[in-house]
């Protein structure tokens, strides 16, 4: 079901946590035909193309700035990334970065995106600050649809406060993007959470099916973070 | 209280200013403190203050100082080349007495070095930074939590002993995402009417002057003494750590602070399951440093150890504290490298075996 | 009996630190006086700058601050904008301004700062002893020139008027000369005008000042004011240079 749609395109608000969502997609996808494509030029820390090498090995194609310049301190978008649009033999998944500022990166694509087909999601975490209402969220759809160029046609709430998420924060965030689709006539496609916490939050009522998300982006201090740092 | 949030480092800070009344701020930016001159970019005007990009962190700092001349709540940030650059406009703002507090969210260096985290400004923060006899306060957070909650702080602290400040982060700590909480409410500013440019007074007018420029020694010299009895007074109200599992007697002494002090607490954890005991003191003042505490957590201990992202600053503070009292060693990781729980976990072991 | 001439409000009763002939001192009534007219002494801000008028702080009767070498305007823009009731002045040589500080000078030029900036030139640093400026003329010695300011290998002098009025935004940009009497009652109403639309929130007030350095140049008083009429007047010809209200009145 999570993987539907041969390019699947993931935007949201800055700290959403987008890249978690879109990393999660590619780990489901079929080994030797995804590619996650990196479009984040705002972010300098917590990119999808730290885990390259994890993915790489595991048949996953990360698509981002090569070799030493993935560290980078200038905007920089890999060659590869309109061979990967317009590879069809593959699933794609496009990380895209926060915020109409970040989503400007796609406006350069837009017409081979077009060109192939997609479906453009909006990652919505109402525990981060200008995205807490339907309003907030419709606003921020429409904002990132302007500077892309795209249209966004699904939903996923992902709101969160990392290890400190209740059920009432979840519950809250699928209750804001189910209004926000309703309103806006999208379709509201899944409610995630961190599969680590699924047993403590119980059951949650939502309205959408529930994405188990595992964390790949570690912050240093956390067990298991060692190849994401590229120590 | 309002509700928990989720913030980058760098936001919870800006926002945590703005609330406490902050109603300056000068900057220019810098990879990996932008989010905090963005987020004031759009902010700053909707809360009535005065945001402006400078042409350069020299004039930026230069602004603080004019802003700070006046008895405004006024804040900069930037990254360690930036702060190299700030730090003649510091040296005057701590001999002109004016309140002003400036974040470094630090990165590799030296030299234009790299983005990732770094604690190598240690020795330039410490110090004093610039030219001249003086120290500023330096506040060491080491969560998104603390660094905001470090803002009205540092403003209180600014304001009590008419001194800059600088909040000691790292591109860890300003770019990573915690859930934050906002008190409802702040400190109200100290009145500056005493001293500042431009207020309006009262009676017979009588003009003020801020000036660091004493050209007589015997002046420069009583005027030093001033700054320095009042830096006596920051060593008895202003020291602050953190104890972490030090309650029973551990074989080993851990001193780190911010971002490694994160790390060392995963290591302190691990072994602890393993039974080990090893204990950890977070300096969060890095001046005024906790000397007598790093002394008192040393006691019975078989060793401490300093754990810094550089080639060894804070230790040099830990030996002092130490006296010789105590073996010492330094694990430090450069380049902007950051431990892993693990890789620290068995360093420990090793020095605990 | 009758007061021709009084010492201005506008300066404290503080001896100036100038060398005899100096036309600091000339500058400095000029600015005195237009505070005291204007009535803005209590709340005008005035920043010192490092060169010799560092001690400025002591001789202006308003609210000081003393800043770092060039740093003037951007310490300026900081005070401003926390006092926007106040009229802020800087204070600046041709070093500190032309030279360390031309960042800032351009800069907040290009905001229309809603500042007046003095500038004393006098094509040659004072304070620290007679070093080469921006604005020292061409084969012109000085200390660090000793054969003469060669424009090949050190560039020619720096004409900060005509550079700053091809920024579109500052207000009001203008070059006066201290060396007569005649000019100096032109000069003051340069000095007025500029704090009147400083008053009004126009914006970037540029007052350049062409000066001399008796000492420095090594001639007496009268001599350096006709050596600077000669030399100097060619190469930084007074005028207004840009006049953002005169082109307003123009227009309509």
């Amino acid at each position: 079901m999570e993987n539907e749609g041969s390019l699947v395109i993931v935007t949201g608000c800055y700290g959403s946590g987008k890249t978690e969502y879109a990393v999660n997609l590619a780990a489901a996808g079929e080994p030797g035909r995804t590619m996650l494509v990196d479009l984040d030029v705002v972010n300098p820390y917590f990119r999808s193309r730290d885990l390259r090498d994890e993915f790489s090995a595991r048949g996953i194609d990360v698509v981002a700035p090569e070799g030493s310049f993935s560290h980078a301190d200038v905007p920089m978008l890999s060659r590869r990334v309109k061979g990967a649009l317009r590879n069809t033999e593959k699933r794609v998944i496009i990380d895209v970065g926060g915020d109409p500022m970040g989503a400007r990166a796609l406006a350069r694509f837009s017409g081979t995106i077009k060109e192939r087909g997609y479906r453009m999601r909006l990652v919505v975490n109402t525990r981060r600050p200008q995205n807490r209402t339907v309003e907030e969220v419709l606003d921020m759809a429409a904002r990132i649809e302007a500077a892309s160029g795209l249209v966004i046609q699904e939903l996923v709430a992902n709101s969160h406060l990392m290890e400190e998420t209740t059920r009432e924060v979840v519950e809250e965030g699928a209750a804001v993007a189910g209004e926000a689709a309703r309103q806006s006539g999208r379709d509201f496609f899944t409610v995630c959470v961190l599969e680590d916490l699924l047993p403590r939050l119980g059951e949650p009522r939502v309205q959408a099916r529930i994405f188990a998300l595992k964390k790949h982006l570690r912050k240093p201090w956390e067990p298991g973070s060692g190849k994401a740092w590229r120590i | 209280m309002g509700d928990k949030i989720l913030m980058k480092g760098n936001e919870a800070v800006a926002e945590a200013a703005i609330r406490a009344g902050c109603r300056h701020y000068y900057a220019y930016p810098i990879t990996p403190q932008s989010e905090l001159i963005e987020y004031m970019a759009r902010q700053m005007p909707l809360a009535g203050g005065t945001f402006l990009q400078a042409e350069s962190e020299v004039a930026a700092i230069n602004m603080v100082l004019g802003a700070a001349a006046c008895g405004m709540r006024v804040m900069t940030s930037s990254s360690s080349p930036g702060i190299s650059l700030k730090q003649e406009g510091i040296s005057y703002i701590a001999a002109c007495r004016l309140p002003a507090v400036i974040v470094n969210v630090q990165r590799g260096g030296p030299g234009l070095g790299n983005i990732a985290p770094m604690q190598a400004d240690y020795f330039q923060a410490t110090r004093g930074g610039g030219h001249g006899d003086y120290y500023t306060p330096v506040l060491s957070p080491s969560s998104v939590q603390e660094f905001a909650d470090m803002a009205p702080l540092a403003f209180e602290i600014a304001e009590e002993y008419r001194t800059p400040v600088v909040i000691f982060a790292d591109g860890m700590l300003g770019q990573m995402m915690e859930p934050v909480v906002f008190p409802d409410s702040y400190a109200p500013q100290k009145d500056p009417s005493a001293w500042a440019l431009g207020c309006k007074r009262e009676g017979e007018f009588c003009n003020h002057i801020i000036n660091s420029l004493f050209i007589d020694p015997a002046v420069l010299d009583q005027k030093t003494r001033e700054l320095f009895a009042e830096y006596d007074r920051i060593r008895q109200n202003e020291i602050r750590y953190e104890r972490y599992n030090l309650d029973e007697q551990p074989s080993i002494l851990v001193v780190s602070t911010g971002t490694a002090a994160r790390v060392v607490k995963s290591a302190v954890d691990a072994l602890a399951e393993e039974g080990i005991k090893v204990g950890l003191l977070r300096p969060i003042t890095l001046w005024p440093f906790p000397y007598q505490a790093v002394a008192e957590a040393a006691r019975g201990v078989k060793k401490v150890l300093t754990v810094e992202l550089n080639m060894g600053q804070m230790e040099q503070d830990v030996r002092l504290a130490l006296a010789g009292s105590c073996e010492t060693a330094f694990v430090g990781k450069a380049g902007g490298l950051v431990f892993t729980p693990e890789e620290l976990t068995e360093i420990i072991r090793g020095y605990a075996s | 009996m009758r007061i021709v001439a009084k010492r201005t409000r506008g300066l404290t009763s503080a001896r100036l630190t100038y060398c005899p002939g100096c036309l600091h001192g000339v500058a400095h009534r000029l600015i005195g006086e237009s505070m005291e007219e204007l009535g803005i002494i209590e709340r005008a801000i005035g920043i010192a700058p490092v060169g010799c008028a560092v001690f400025a702080y002591n001789f202006f009767s308003c609210d000081m601050i003393q800043v770092p070498h060039g740093r003037a305007p951007a310490v300026a823009t900081g005070l401003r904008r926390s006092r926007p009731d106040c009229v802020v002045f800087t204070y600046q040589g041709d070093g500190d301004l032309a030279a360390i500080g031309m960042a800032e000078t351009v800069h907040a030029a290009n905001r229309n700062e809603n500042i007046t900036v003095f500038f004393i030139n006098n094509a040659v640093y004072g304070m620290t002893g007679g070093q080469m400026a921006p604005t020292t003329l061409a084969g012109m010695k000085a200390t660090t020139a000793p054969y003469g300011r060669d424009v090949e290998d050190t560039g020619g002098p720096t004409r900060m008027c005509e550079l700053l009025a091809t920024l579109e935004m500052p207000w009001f940009i203008t070059r006066v000369s201290l060396l007569s009497p005649k000019d100096i009652l032109k000069a003051k109403k340069a000095v007025k005008k500029a704090f009147k639309n400083n008053l009004d929130k126009k914006g970037f007030q540029f007052v350049e000042m062409i000066s001399t350095c008796p000492t420095n140049w090594g001639m007496d008083p009268l001599r350096a004011r006709e050596w600077a009429k000669q030399e100097m007047l060619p190469v930084f010809p007074p005028g207004v240079y840009k006049d953002r209200g005169a082109e307003q009145e123009d227009a309509s």
